[in-house]
Parts: structure tokens; C-alpha cells; sequence
């Protein structure tokens, strides 16, 4: 698979659509969401052919790659200063979270409506599954509060599913390091608790 | 920010419960829905832990896997993971989960699995599973289980698989087996050097506990000791194991308290844990293995806090074993049964060097410790081979003891030896007293000499009745010859016994009239019963002979006072320190009637209870009494005087055995440069100083000594004295040490004569000196003239070094017959490791090495020798080693000198092994040309012959086969895969006629050689894009593997393991290429030797 002009054209795209975004076009900021939303599935792919012994695949790590390959290369120094780099882990945070939901939702429907009965259900399928309807709890959750606090579930999507640190996620939302942590103690409370009532 | 939220965050800040329920009653101010909703969200916050902490990992896959805070197992019994199917949970460690799993592709059998535990997946947990599985795949032992195979899960879980090792803790297993201390320690043995080749690699266990050794019984009900578990193993030096640095994250506790060091137990890791740690937890093993207890009681450690538990670890002194056993109240009945032993027996079987070789294992300062595993193993070794053990200071009597034990076919000699070893090999009191005597001698008139003489003569006369009965009437029945002619059960220990209960019994009224015969004979019976431990049968026999001594001789004589000497030492040997004590203080009592404290008799008796007190273990007090004593001679009768003369060399033999050389020789130096002693003395102190001088490695000048000493004695003594025979022996050792092999011949044949007139043709000192002419001549690679000479004393007396070099000369010899018979002897006598690299013959050695799973050792035996003498040919079979080592840097480096003697044509031959030896591995294109110059000559001319072809001589088919198999090779690494195809599928009608044409002979390695052409088939095949194909080559070469080529540890291995090595570096290859596997430098994954069905 010759995957190099790809993506250098996508790169390209993104640095557009981030300049864009950053200045404040709404529209960028939508558009940039299927194209790293697309690379983010080719690179999970890809790496699952290829490291099929090795380590598990992390879904932030995915995100950073993805940054660095698109992005951090094709921009200058200059460009580096420049802060639409949240941009694109908005983006890139918010995609991983619908590649993973889509995966879990998937995975549901697969076993449910399928005919694969043919192997018996192990404890290895069950326990998937488990943890499929897990994330897509959590998901629930996450709109849940997104509507009640639409900050702090930024937050938790930035960090959780974008692999952000602490400090990242504080400049990258323009809040300090001690408001971001306060945020972060309080969704988590706030989410576990959602998921627990049910 | 809403309330909810400050209060929240206010109320997270306090972290002790009424705090902060103080700060919730003023916060919310009775608004109780508000305390309600915080109250909700501080109970979810307690509880979220690392809720969202981690990131959602693994869900990315098709399948995914368990979120965080999920504990439940992915892997269930049922479940198919890659060609295994789990059939149960087998075990559960720090991060893994155990299971039985079986495999069906390609191979049938049952295997170990371990995959990382669900609950557990961070990057720590799984790089320490990554290294576990690093660290076992590094290693390949027999008593290590093996990987097989290593994966991820679909998803994505890494797994490894092992060898099924279906066993029980070690400790459990000799327990239900009621196994003896000595067969407890055999397995141990080889538990240690399991251990050892594990930090041969560099890595260190950790977590040795019995639970970690399983014993197995795989066939014959032969048990073989498995360490399982490197969990958390730890790399040492360069090795590189995944990423070392997350270990000082965890600074915890790893591992159980009761078998961990101290240093493991120092929580802040000031120190930083080495092997010398796996040879505490392997201390404590030996511990319960003899004790059945550890040596910090397992109840008050699991009642005590964390921090006391690190403390006892640290700095409490465990007690003896021999003075736990001592304290276990009742349990002893059932410790000792499981023992097969009584209570007193076990005790008495554990004082001494085994409570000296465990307590050496757990000293708390590791650099007091075993220096390695493999020390304490030999340590064990010598303890059952009878060789004195390092573990404590050697006093001379102990050393004497061991010695007798080492001799028991032929114990009555031994006794007699007794003497020899105190004159010549280390001259203690008995024979510095005699200088005194003889100071007495010159100071007296010539008639009072002949009076001497006379006595002499008498001794002498007696001696040789001793010797006669003892030799003709007992020992002759003790010989295990004479036992099966007698129709006696041949019974080692019984034996010795039985001699002795017989030369008593037979003694009876025989004597009557020979008093001095009759005493000389009860002290040399009792001497023997003492070295056996039979104390109360050689306490009668000593105080016999002290009485008929006494009657006829009175107090003052020799023979009295040599009497009560040896009964004083066997109360102090056997713990009656008052008993010993008392014999000298009523000797001093009486002697303080009629002389005063400077006179020479009290002086003369203080240092015989100096003596008792060195045999006793009191060597400080023994050394104290004796500066004192020198002291007091010294200034009531001069330095000049001998019996100060005598008084330092005794001093100067406790410095020796205190290990104070440097204060002994000075001592012993000096008195040589005086002129006033008698030249037996001299002797004496020549043949002293000369141990010393061996010890410090100052060969020439010990030999000196030794020459000029047997000079003396063979002038006072005569030629054919025991301590002159001794010391011709002691010289052919020097000789042989120093590679003096005709020399060393020359004296040993002269101290074998010499032995045998004196002491019988079947005597511990006859057969001891035979071995070392022997070994001598092994050593000078005369094999054909060593062999009997290493037989006769290997079968009357077999000892591990006696069977040892039998066995090696056998090797030279190539009596494989022979070979196998004497292994199982080894076997039965343990396994020991074997010296002398660049010795003749060393090829075959190597292959025993090999034969005994040492691979390794063959490897690195193989290429000092080369290192050494690089004119030897050894390079082609040092490839075979390393590749099959997997030690691909060696490998390559061993090449590249291959290749540059064919640049300089210093290298020639037209060997087809050569060329595969150095296809072995992916070679660069340009050095093809290098490899192939050995296989592009077909033999026999131009073309080829056919197998099929009339009356083709034995030989010829396998120089086809072999040659075809190179070609084979060398076209599969050129690239050219139809020319690959044609030349292997030769190889392999040839193999396949020679079959069917009968021709085969044992040594032709067929089915190794069929099994190397079809993984380069199935190599071939793969690259070719015939996947059907190269699974079935494959699966064909396994099954030849698994079946028709024996493993290397089995008895029908062959000598000539190239190809075998060959075929198993093939089959490693093409797994990884056909199964996908990444191309690994795995060693010995393929060894199918267990679990195949």
C-alpha cells in the first residue's frame, strides 16, 4: 500500500483546515473532524496488521501519532507556536470517541443479531462485551453531562480519549492547571456516579 | 462555579472522614437535597479510583477487550487462543494467569500458557510479562521450563507458551517421597544450577520458593526439578530485557518474605539486588528442604507488621538447622519419618557441614555469601562426595574425616593413612613432639639411641602385625570382589561396619600374648569407628588400647600418650569438649605432682589440649594457649630450643588452619632457616610450609620442599615408609598440576607400588594413587593406557571424579557402551562439571556436554580452546554452538573468521558441513561466494552418484544426502528457490532410499539431516507463496524432530551433534518464517522433548 502522497495531501488539508479553524471558521473546525476522524481508522488499521505481536494499541497514543504525522510535519517552526494544535486534538479527541462508540456499538450488534452461535459464547466474548457496553455507558454519560456541563465533558474527551495531560488540557481550553484539575475530580465524581445509578 | 461544585471541591481537599464531614455540616447548612447531591458525588469520587485514569486501550480492536476496573479473566478454560485451547487454570502469579492449554497445529501436545492478567494491563505489567517471557526465552535448560511460543491475543493480550511442567513444590515432593537429606540434595544440586544458568544469562529469579521449583516426574519416575515462574526476573549487566527502568517504580515488596534476602527486604533500595540474592532464597530452600521448617518461622512472620517482618529479615541471626531441628518439639517425629530417618540420626547428619553449607547461603552480607549459585551446588557437591566443604575453616581433622569417608570400600587402610596424612600433608602436633624426643636423643648417650632404635624397630614390627591382620583378615572381605564372591549383599556403608564388627570379633584371644599388637590393633579400629562416628564403638576400642598401652608400657610412652590423644580428639569431634578437657587436665594434674608448670612434660601436655581445643572448633583459644605457650618456652629454655622449635610449628599449623597464612609462614620459614633441629623435623616443617606454598600456587618452590623432605624420611624411615609413599604422591599430584606429566607418571606408579606393598592392592591409598596416574595419563591423552588404570579404582571405589575421567577416557576412546554404562553410575553418584578445556579429545566431550544439556558449557569449552590453539579446527562446530544458542553476535563474528581463512586459502576441505555451518543464518550476498566453496565438489568426481545405484557403499549415501542438503541450503540462501526445490527434494529421495535400501547405520543422523531439509522446504515454500506447502514441510520436519530424533538428554543420543544442532536451528527458522512468528533469535524453541504425545 503506497500510503505516502496520501498522507502528505491529507496533512496538507489539516494544516489548511487548522489555520482556518483557529481563525475562527466554523466550518473548518467541522470539516476537520472526517478527515482525522478517516486517518485515525487507516493508522489503527494499519498498526493492527503490522504489530500483530507487540504491544496493545492505545487509542491516545493513536491520537499523538496522528498529530505528529499530520500535523507537527508539515508545519514550520513558526507554525508550532501557534496554538492550533488544540484544534486539532478537539477534533482528533471527539473522533476517537465516535471510532471507539461506533466499535463498541458494533460489536453489540454483531454478537446480538448475528447468527455466529456456532462456537459457544465463552467468557472471552461475554467479558468484551461487558466492556463494550461499558464505553458506550460512559458515552451516555458523557452527553449527559456535556449538557449540564459542556466544559468539563470537553475536558474528560480531551483527556480521556485525546491523551492529553493536565497541563495540556489546561492551555489547550485557556484554564489554569488548578481549575482543569478541580473540573477533572468533579466530572469523574459525576460521571461514575451517573453510571453507578444505573 | 456552581455550589455543588465548591463545596465538592472544598470537601475532596479533606481527606480524613470527620474533617470532612465537619465541613459538609457548615457548607450546606442543613440544605440537605445539596448535601445529598455533594454527599452522591464524594461517595462516586472514594470510589472511581483509576476510573478514566487509564486511556481506553485495546477497544480499538475488532474485538475488544475489558475495560479498566474489570478483574474478570479473558481467558476462560474453553477458550481457543492462536492453535491452543485452554483446558484449565493451572496457577496465578503477580501478573500472569497459568493455564493448560492444548495444542493441535502442528504438533499434538499439551503446554503451559500464560497469558497477563486482564485486570493488570498497564505498560509496567506488561512490560514486566514482556520480560519474563525475554528472560525465559533467553534461557534453555533442562531444569528450566521452556517457551514455546509467544503472541498476542486477537485482543491484543500478550500470551507466551511454555512447556508444561506437570510437578509438585519441591519441598511437598521429598516430604511425600520420604526422599533422604542425600537425595534431597541431589535435586537441589540441580536446582542451583538451574539458577546459575539463569544468571548465566544475566538474569536473576527474584522469587525462588519452593513453590517455584516443581518437581516432575517425567518417565521412570526419575524426578527432575523445573524453576518455573521468572515473573519478576531481573536483567543483570548489558542484557537488555524490557525496560529496566520501570523496576524502580516498584518499590514494593516482590516476592515472599520467608524466602527473600535481606537486601530484597530493604525497602528503600539503598541495595541493589543481585544473583547473590537467588542464592539466599535457594539458602532458605535447603533450609526447609533439611529442616522442614524455614529459617524464620513462617506464623510469627505472617502475624508480624510489614516493617518488623523487613526488620527480621534483615537482622536476625535464623538458627542453625541442626539447632532448629533441636527445638522442634514434637514435629521432629514426622520431620525425621519424611526423612526417612530418627530424630538423632538427622541431627547428627546436619550438624557440621550442612549446617555450615546453608548458614554460608544465608549470611546476611552478601559478600560472605556462595559467590553464585553454581559455589553453593559445588559446596553441596563435596559434601556428598566426601570432599571437605569451603563452607567453614578445614580443621585437620575434619578434613582427616572426610578423607576416611571418602575411602570407605577400603576403610582399614585409611586408618592406617591416618598417620601418612598427619605426617605428610600437614604435620601437627604428634609429629613436632617427636622433634622434641628427638632433641632428647642427641642430647643422649649413643647406647640410649640404640635404645631408640630398637624401639623403632619394635613400632615397626608392630605396625606390620597390625597391618597383616588388618589387611588379610578384614579389609580383603570388605572389597566389594570379595563380598560377591562371599555371596555378601554388596552394601557400601554396611561394609565398611561389617569389616570392623568382624576385625573385632576376630581379635579375641588371638594376641594374648602380644599386648602391644593387640592395643595397636583396638586403635586402629577405633580410629576407624571414630571416622565413621561410631563414637561409643571407638571410644571402647581407644580406651582398650590406652589400657594394654599403659600396662605395658606405662604413662610416659608413646604409645599411651598417642592413645589418650586420639580418644581426647574423639570426645572433642564428638562434643564431649569435658570429656577431651578432663583426659588432659588429670594428665596435667598428675604431672603437677612431680613437675613444675615450665617444665617440658606440662608444656608438652597444655599443647595436647591445645590440640583438643583446635578439633573442637575452638581454634582461638586453641591459638591463644599456644602463643602463650611458645612464650613460656621461650623464655625458660630459648628460641634455640626445639621444643620452642616444636611449640611455633604447632602454633604456626593453627595459624594455618585459623587461615592467618601470613602469620603461619614466617613461623615456618623461620624455624627452617635454623640449624638446630633434627632432620625429621625439618621434614616436617618442609612438608608444611610446602601446603602453603601449594595454596599460594608457588609450585616450584613447594616442590623443593617436598623433594628435600622425602629425601629425609626415605633416609630416616627407609624407602618404602607410609609417609614417604605419601609423599611421592603427593609430588606426582604437584606434577601433574604443573603438566609434568612424565614426572608426574614416574612418582604416582612409584606411590601405586609403594601403596600396595604396604597396604593391599584394593586400598583407599593404592586405588587413590592408581586414579592419579590415570588421570595423569588422560591428560596426556593416552586413553588407551588411562583406562584401566581409572577403571579398577572407579569400580571399587566410585567416587564422582573416579567415574568422571573413566567416562571421559571412554569418551576418547569412543566406547559409547562404555560411555552410557558409567553415565548411569555418574548419574547415580550426581552429576559433576568437568575442567581441563583444550584437552585432546575435546570435540566428544563437548558432545557429552551436549548429551547432558549443557550446551552452553560445550560452546564455551569449544571456543577458548580455539581462543587458545587458533591452528585447531573448531570454528565450523563453534557455529553449529552458536546458532543453536541463539548467540547470533557470536555467530557472526565466528564467521566472518571462517570467511577471511578462506580469503587467505588458510582454510580448505570439502566438507558440505562447512557450508551449512555457515548458511546457518541469513548471510550477506557478497559472502555467499565465501560459503560455498566447500559444497561445489560433489563427491565422488563430477556427478553425482545415486543411492539406488548397486552396491552403494556405506558412506557414500550419506555424502549425497548431505551433499544435496548443502546445496539445498545454499541455493535457498542465493535466492534461487526452484534450484532450492530441486536440490532438497534430492536430498530427501535419497534419505528416502537409503531407507528403504537398508543401509542406514546408527551414525548417520538420517532422521536429523530429513528433518533440516524439510524446514529449508518449507522455507522455501514460503517464499514461493506455497503456503499449503511449506506448513506441511514443516509439519513434516516437526514430526521427524518429534519423533525419530532423540532428545539431547536422552541415551540414544550419538556423539557428532552437528547435525542435530542443524535440524534444530532449521526448525526455529522456519517456524518463525511459516508461522509468522517475527524472526526471532528464540534458542531451543523447538526442543520437543516433553509433552509430545
Amino acid at each position: 500500500m503506497n500510503q505516502k502522497p496520501e498522507t502528505s495531501t491529507c496533512a496538507s488539508a489539516v494544516t489548511r483546515l487548522l489555520h482556518e479553524a483557529s481563525a475562527g471558521n466554523e466550518r473548518a473546525s467541522a470539516e476537520l473532524l472526517p478527515l482525522v476522524y478517516e486517518q485515525l481508522r487507516a493508522l489503527a488499521a494499519r498498526q493492527l496488521r503490522t504489530e500483530r505481536a507487540g504491544h496493545t494499541l492505545e487509542a491516545t497514543a493513536l491520537v499523538h501519532e496522528a498529530y505528529l504525522r499530520l500535523v507537527q510535519n508539515a508545519t514550520t517552526v513558526e507554525e508550532q507556536k501557534w496554538d492550533g494544535r488544540w484544534h486539532f486534538f478537539s477534533a482528533a479527541a471527539e473522533a476517537m470517541r465516535r471510532i471507539l462508540v461506533e466499535n463498541a456499538r458494533q460489536r453489540l450488534t454483531v454478537k446480538r443479531g448475528g447468527g455466529r452461535q456456532r462456537i459457544s459464547l465463552s467468557k472471552v466474548e461475554s467479558v468484551e462485551e461487558e466492556a463494550s457496553q461499558d464505553l458506550l455507558a460512559l458515552d451516555e454519560a458523557l452527553c449527559a453531562l456535556a449538557a449540564k456541563h459542556p466544559e468539563k465533558a470537553q475536558l474528560v474527551k480531551l483527556r480521556y480519549f485525546g491523551g492529553l495531560s493536565m497541563d495540556e488540557v489546561a492551555s489547550a481550553m485557556g484554564i489554569s492547571v488548578a481549575t482543569a484539575g478541580r473540573h477533572w475530580a468533579y466530572a469523574k465524581a459525576w460521571l461514575y456516579s451517573h453510571i453507578s445509578k444505573k | 462555579m456552581s455550589r455543588d461544585e465548591t463545596i465538592f471541591a472544598e470537601a475532596i481537599k479533606r481527606t480524613e472522614l470527620d474533617q470532612r464531614v465537619a465541613y459538609l455540616d457548615q457548607a450546606c447548612n442543613g440544605d440537605a437535597e445539596l448535601r445529598a447531591r455533594v454527599e452522591r458525588l464524594l461517595v462516586a469520587h472514594d470510589h472511581a479510583g483509576e476510573f478514566l485514569e487509564s486511556p481506553p486501550k485495546d477497544l480499538l480492536l475488532e474485538s475488544g477487550s475489558p475495560a479498566h476496573g474489570n478483574t474478570e479473566h479473558v481467558a476462560r478454560p474453553g477458550a481457543v487462543i492462536g492453535p491452543y485451547k485452554l483446558l484449565g487454570q493451572i496457577g496465578e502469579g503477580g501478573m500472569g494467569i497459568v493455564f493448560e492449554a492444548e495444542q493441535v497445529h502442528p504438533v499434538r501436545r499439551h503446554v503451559a500458557l500464560k497469558i497477563v492478567r486482564p485486570d493488570l494491563d498497564s505498560r509496567q505489567v506488561i512490560a514486566r510479562f514482556e520480560a519474563e517471557r525475554q528472560a525465559l526465552a533467553l534461557m534453555d535448560h533442562p531444569n528450566i521450563a521452556k517457551v514455546l511460543d509467544a503472541g498476542t491475543t486477537s485482543t491484543g493480550r500478550p500470551y507466551f507458551v511454555m512447556e508444561l511442567v506437570k510437578g509438585v513444590p519441591i519441598t511437598d515432593y521429598c516430604d511425600k517421597h520420604h526422599l533422604t537429606p542425600r537425595q534431597r540434595l541431589s535435586l537441589f544440586v540441580q536446582v542451583c544450577q538451574a539458577v546459575q544458568h539463569a544468571h548465566s544469562k544475566g538474569i536473576i529469579h527474584r522469587d525462588l520458593k519452593p513453590t517455584n521449583v516443581l518437581i516432575a516426574t517425567q518417565d521412570r519416575d526419575v524426578p527432575v526439578p523445573k524453576v518455573i515462574d521468572f515473573g519478576v526476573a531481573k536483567a543483570t549487566g548489558t542484557q537488555k530485557l524490557t525496560d529496566l527502568t520501570l523496576y524502580t517504580e516498584f518499590r514494593q515488596l516482590i516476592g515472599s518474605p520467608l524466602y527473600m534476602s535481606p537486601e530484597q527486604a530493604d525497602i528503600d533500595g539503598r541495595i541493589d539486588v543481585d544473583t547473590r540474592s537467588d542464592v539466599y532464597s535457594l539458602g532458605v530452600i535447603l533450609y526447609e528442604l533439611l529442616t522442614g521448617t524455614t529459617p524464620f518461622d513462617r506464623q510469627r512472620l505472617s502475624k508480624a507488621a510489614y516493617d518488623e517482618v523487613r526488620r527480621i529479615i534483615r537482622e536476625e541471626e535464623p538458627p542453625r538447622p541442626s539447632t532448629r531441628l533441636s527445638t522442634l518439639g514434637d514435629t521432629i517425629t514426622i520431620v525425621s519419618v519424611e526423612r526417612g530417618l530418627d530424630p538423632r540420626q538427622l541431627g547428627q547428619l546436619i550438624r557440621g557441614e550442612l549446617d555450615w553449607i546453608v548458614m554460608r547461603a544465608l549470611e546476611k552480607d552478601r559478600a560472605r555469601r556462595y559467590e553464585t549459585a553454581f559455589g553453593l551446588a559445588q559446596d553441596v557437591e563435596r559434601y556428598l562426595s566426601d570432599q571437605p566443604v569451603e563452607a567453614c575453616p578445614p580443621s585437620n581433622a575434619y578434613r582427616l574425616r572426610k578423607f576416611v569417608r571418602r575411602n570407605r570400600p577400603a576403610i582399614a587402610t585409611a586408618m592406617l593413612i591416618f598417620f601418612v596424612l598427619v605426617a605428610a600433608t600437614a604435620i601437627s602436633t604428634w609429629q613436632a613432639v617427636r622433634a622434641t624426643r628427638a632433641e632428647k636423643l642427641v642430647t643422649q648417650e649413643r647406647d640410649e639411641i640404640a635404645l631408640e632404635k630398637k624401639r623403632a624397630d619394635l613400632q615397626a614390627a608392630i605396625a606390620k602385625e597390625v597391618n597383616s591382620f588388618l589387611n588379610d583378615d578384614v579389609l580383603r572381605q570388605a572389597s566389594p570382589i570379595n563380598q560377591a564372591e562371599t555371596h555378601h549383599e554388596p552394601n557400601r556403608d554396611l561394609k565398611v561396619r561389617e569389616a570392623l564388627d568382624r576385625a573385632a570379633d576376630q581379635i579375641g584371644d588371638r594376641f594374648k600374648d602380644r599386648p602391644l599388637v593387640e592395643a595397636g590393633i583396638h586403635y586402629s579400629i577405633g580410629d576407624a569407628y571414630g571416622d565413621l562416628g561410631e563414637n561409643e564403638k571407638a571410644e571402647r576400642h581407644l580406651e582398650e588400647a590406652l589400657r594394654l598401652r599403659r600396662q605395658a608400657q606405662g604413662e610416659d610412652a608413646d604409645g599411651t600418650q598417642q592413645a589418650k590423644w586420639r580418644l581426647s580428639v574423639l570426645f572433642a569431634e564428638s562434643g564431649q569438649l569435658p570429656r577431651a578437657e578432663q583426659l588432659w587436665n588429670d594428665e596435667l594434674a598428675r604431672l603437677r605432682q612431680v613437675h613444675k608448670e615450665s617444665d617440658r612434660e606440662m608444656i608438652e601436655a597444655t599443647d595436647r589440649l591445645a590440640d583438643v581445643y583446635s578439633t573442637s572448633g575452638k581454634q582461638d583459644k586453641s591459638q591463644a594457649m599456644r602463643e602463650q605457650l611458645v612464650e613460656l618456652s621461650r623464655k625458660t629454655y630459648g628460641t634455640d630450643d626445639p621444643l620452642t622449635e616444636s611449640l611455633r610449628n604447632n602454633l604456626a599449623f593453627v595459624y594455618m588452619q585459623n587461615r592467618q597464612r601470613d602469620k603461619a609462614q614466617p613461623i615456618f620459614e623461620d624455624l627452617l632457616k635454623r640449624n638446630s633441629l633434627d632432620d625429621g623435623a625439618v621434614a616436617a616443617i618442609r612438608v608444611n610450609l610446602a601446603h602453603l606454598y601449594v595454596g599460594e600456587h608457588r609450585y616450584s618452590d613447594a616442590e623443593t620442599l617436598w623433594l628435600a623432605a622425602l629425601e629425609t624420611i626415605r633416609k630416616n624411615e627407609g624407602e618404602h615408609s607410609p609417609t614417604a609413599v605419601n609423599l611421592l604422591r603427593q609430588l606426582g599430584s604437584l606434577y601433574t598440576q604443573t603438566r609434568q606429566y612424565e614426572k608426574a607418571e614416574e612418582y604416582l606408579t612409584k606411590a601405586v607400588s609403594g601403596n600396595r606393598s604396604l597396604f593391599g592392592e584394593n586400598s583407599g591409598a593404592s586405588l587413590s594413587a592408581l586414579d592419579e596416574v590415570g588421570n595423569s595419563l588422560l591428560r596426556r591423552g593416552e586413553f588407551a593406557r588411562a583406562e584401566p588404570l581409572l577403571r579398577r579404582p572407579a569400580e571399587v571405589g566410585p567416587t564422582i571424579g573416579r567415574v568422571r575421567w573413566l567416562i571421559a577416557c571412554y569418551q576418547y576412546l569412543h566406547r559409547p557402551k562404555d560411555v552410557a554404562q558409567w553415565e548411569l553410575k555418574m548419574h547415580e553418584l550426581l552429576a559433576p562439571p568437568l575442567p581441563t578445556p583444550g584437552a585432546p579429545g575435546l570435540l566428544p566431550r563437548c558432545e557429552q556436554f551436549a548429551r547432558l544439556g549443557q550446551f552452553e558449557r560445550a560452546r564455551d569449552e569449544l571456543a577458548a580452546s580455539q581462543r587458545s590453539h587458533p591452528q585447531r579446527n573448531y570454528e565450523a562446530d563453534l557455529l553449529f554452538y552458536d546458532m543453536y544458542l541463539g548467540d547470533v553476535d557470536a555467530y557472526e563474528s565466528m564467521r566472518r573468521v571462517m570467511f577471511e581463512s578462506v580469503r587467505h586459502g588458510s582454510k580448505q576441505g570439502n566438507s558440505p558441513w562447512l557450508s551449512i555451518a555457515c548458511l546457518l543464518g541469513p548471510i550477506d550476498r557478497d559472502d555467499i561466494p565465501l560459503a560455498i566453496g566447500w559444497v561445489m565438489q560433489p563427491p565422488g568426481g563430477t556427478t553425482l552418484p545415486s543411492t539406488g545405484s548397486v552396491n552403494t557403499p556405506i558412506g557414500t549415501a550419506h555424502a549425497v544426502w548431505t551433499y544435496s542438503l548443502a546445496r539445498g541450503a545454499v541455493e535457498y540462501r542465493r535466492g534461487d528457490d526452484p534450484a532450492a526445490l530441486r536440490w532438497l527434494g534430492r536430498c530427501i529421495d535419497e534419505l528416502d532410499l537409503a531407507d528403504r535400501s537398508d543401509i542406514l547405520l546408527d551414525f548417520e543422523y538420517a532422521a536429523e539431516d530429513r528433518a533440516a531439509a524439510y524446514f529449508l522446504l518449507a522455507m522455501v515454500h514460503h517464499r514461493m507463496g506455497h503456503p499449503a506447502d511449506a506448513q506441511q514441510a514443516l509439519a513434516m520436519g516437526l514430526k521427524m524432530l518429534q519423533q525419530k530424533v532423540p532428545a539431547a538428554t536422552s541415551a540414544a543420543f550419538q556423539v557428532g551433534s552437528n547435525d542435530w544442532m542443524t535440524a534444530h536451528i532449521f526448525a526455529r527458522e522456519a517456524q518463525a518464517i511459516v508461522e509468522g512468528h517475527a524472526p526471532t533469535t528464540l534458542p531451543a524453541t523447538t526442543q520437543f522433548t516433553s509433552g509430545g504425545k
